[in-house]
């Protein structure tokens, strides 16, 4: 069974800056860039440590989830897309705990804004329970980044770094599951805390956005990815669109399974167990 | 304070004491000093009313030193603080000597103690110990002898990883304990957590051989053999620690486009993803701590579905060919086409028997 064809506009380049050109926006920021050329060296000196993660689970509950539908490759199964991205969300965990206990999972909320709703912790049946509790609610078309960047600051510790050769303690990363096909994701209160994040090296950044089928006359999806592709422009960062079916989630989690520190840059990932010439 | 000499008594436990007045002047202390890890007990009885006057002594056992051959306590004085402490010092060391002397005086430890004079052994502790009981099968008069020697270990093979601090590293030692010339019983003395970190770092448990086994019936054959067992159990857990660390890079250099997570500490475990004609799978590849003389376990885990709560629906696939004499880029290459070959059974194994949710 082969896969189909991701949408033209996934093939992206992390590296990618872009600036907004829709003008009709009804929200503006003051700065378009993220540009941190300092930050790029640091990402060689890494150690390939498989300390503790505390992975911030953003989850998207509007309503968009609840309509929007995934369907099995071959079209006998459907599903509404905040059921899978629980499902999904599951087997994400689960694996993560078996391959080292000591992962912690946190849970934020995206409404129009950020809200957290559990601090870390390795207790994965909880996690799971308070993440299957979340119902579809009603958003506004808008959602502030800012607050996003501001609640984590606030609420999660990150490691101090004196030498990023040395191993950190634990490394924080950030999960981030959109799924809204009209409303763009805006930096509305600055980006001070985004830019703190940023740049600590120990901070990670993943982004899994789920949408409807790209059409630039009915709706902004294409807007909205180059918004969310830009938020974290270091190369350690991963990046995935899935929009058709339900196997493209699922596998979409399977690659972020990889501990941030250890997992190769996304543009390497080869999953073949055995080299090409050898099939 | 002047120091006044006096004559002292030692106060032997069996004997009667000495007048009630003085009694109520005194502060006893009783103290617990370890010997062969054995416990001798010696009472200081302080006079309150003399404070500038060292303790009298009773010694628990036929211990009666000639306490004016003494120096430091002829130099006891209340203004130096560790004037106790080095009439104790001596004391100690008497008290060693006279169990010495004892050992030396009976034939079998004698001949024991001669042959470890011959062969350089100079670092021991030794314990005549009593026996009040009336079994006939001490033949050491009424004397049980114990005999502490440590056993020299090198700790710096051990891979850091372990998790022992410096303080843990305590060496251990031999006590054997001679209850008649025939009755001989060795012990290893070791910390518990340094004896179960090396167990199960090696999964070989550290037992001693019985007396006039393999390991010989004379102390000069046994602790040569003891210090060789722990010699052997940290050759085999440092052996096994680096050939670990040897396949995980070497898999790593090969894969590493599909890593997942490695245990970057004991390498123990290594966790890839897989992808096969769209079927993605996870693959926990566990190392043990008998590798290479034992294989890892494979694991296959589907990502899709669950075969139980919180449990993804996996399979452990350990019938693969395995060779120690492999090199590892052998190994890693037979690693490869053996998941390959085996994702088709797995895929139809998980769709048959996992759930999307439970």
């Amino acid at each position: 069974m082969e896969t189909k064809d991701p949408p033209p506009f996934s093939t992206h380049s992390p590296h990618t800056v872009v600036t907004m050109k829709d003008t009709a926006e009804p929200f503006r920021e003051e700065e378009d860039r993220i540009n941190y050329p300092q930050l790029n060296d640091v990402y060689c000196s890494l150690p390939a440590v498989s300390c503790t993660e505390k992975i911030i689970i953003c989850m998207d509950p509007s309503m968009e989830t609840a309509g929007h539908v995934l369907k099995s490759k071959e079209g006998s199964n459907q599903e509404s897309l905040i059921n899978i991205c629980k499902n999904a969300l599951e087997m994400f965990i689960c694996t993560k705990s078996a391959i080292n206990k000591r992962h912690q999972f946190g849970l934020i909320t995206l409404c129009n804004s950020a809200a957290w709703t559990r601090d870390p912790s390795s207790a994965k049946d909880e996690v799971i329970r308070d993440m299957r509790h979340l119902d579809p609610i009603d958003v506004e078309d808008i959602f502030d980044l800012t607050t996003l960047f501001a609640v984590v600051k606030n609420r999660v510790k990150l490691p101090v770094v004196t030498d990023p050769r040395t191993p950190p303690p634990y490394i924080v990363r950030l999960l981030f599951l959109y799924c809204r096909s009209d409303c763009i994701p805006l930096f509305l209160n600055g980006r001070e805390s985004h830019r703190e994040m940023i740049e600590n090296p120990y901070f990670f950044f993943d982004v899994v956005y789920i949408h409807k089928p790209t059409n630039p006359e009915r709706n902004r999806c294409r807007t909205i990815q180059e918004r969310l592709w830009n938020v974290d422009p270091r190369p350690r960062s991963y990046k995935l669109d899935v929009t058709q079916t339900m196997t493209s989630l699922y596998d979409a989690m399977s690659k972020l399974l990889g501990h941030p520190l250890q997992r190769p840059l996304q543009k390497n990932l080869n999953f073949k167990p055995t080299p090409p010439y050898l099939d | 304070t002047m120091l006044k000499k006096r004559s002292f008594s030692v106060i032997n436990k069996n004997s009667s004491r000495s007048g009630g007045q003085m009694e109520e002047n005194c502060d006893r202390i009783t103290l617990s000093l370890p010997l062969c890890q054995d416990c001798v007990s010696w009472e200081l009885i302080f006079d309150h009313t003399q404070l500038d006057m060292p303790p009298d002594f009773t010694f628990g056992d036929d211990f009666n030193p000639d306490l004016d051959s003494l120096k430091r306590l002829e130099i006891y004085s209340l203004a130096n603080y560790d004037s106790l402490l080095l009439v104790l010092q001596e004391l100690f060391e008497l008290y060693r000597q006279f169990n010495y002397s004892k050992a030396v005086g009976d034939e079998r430890m004698g001949f024991e103690l001669n042959m470890m004079n011959e062969a350089g052994i100079n670092q021991f502790s030794v314990l005549a110990k009593e026996v009040h009981s009336r079994s006939q099968e001490a033949s050491h008069g009424s004397q049980i002898f114990f005999l502490e020697l440590p056993i020299e270990v090198d700790f710096t093979r051990l891979p850091p990883t372990l998790g022992l601090s410096e303080e843990e590293l305590i060496p251990p030692s031999l006590l054997i304990r001679f209850k008649s010339s025939t009755q001989v019983q060795p012990k290893l003395i070791i910390s518990s957590k340094l004896e179960h970190t090396l167990s199960k770092a090696s999964g070989i448990s550290l037992s001693m051989e019985p007396w006039g086994g393999n390991w010989g019936g004379i102390v000069t054959d046994y602790l040569p053999r003891a210090r060789e067992m722990l010699f052997n159990v940290i050759g085999f857990i440092s052996n096994s620690y680096h050939k670990r660390k040897e396949f995980t890079h070497s898999l790593l250099q090969t894969m590493s486009n599909s890593i997942l997570e490695f245990d970057d500490v004991e390498y123990l475990q290594i966790v890839l993803l897989m992808e096969d004609r769209g079927f993605s799978f996870v693959v926990h590849i566990t190392n043990h701590h008998t590798f290479p003389d034992s294989k890892p376990t494979l694991t296959f885990q589907s990502v899709y579905h669950f075969q139980s709560a919180y449990t993804p629906f996996h399979k452990v696939y350990d019938n693969y060919p395995y060779s120690p004499r492999w090199s590892n880029e052998e190994f890693v290459h037979r690693l490869r086409t053996f998941i390959k070959d085996s994702v088709d059974v797995f895929k139809l194994a998980s769709l048959q028997g996992g759930k999307l949710r439970v």
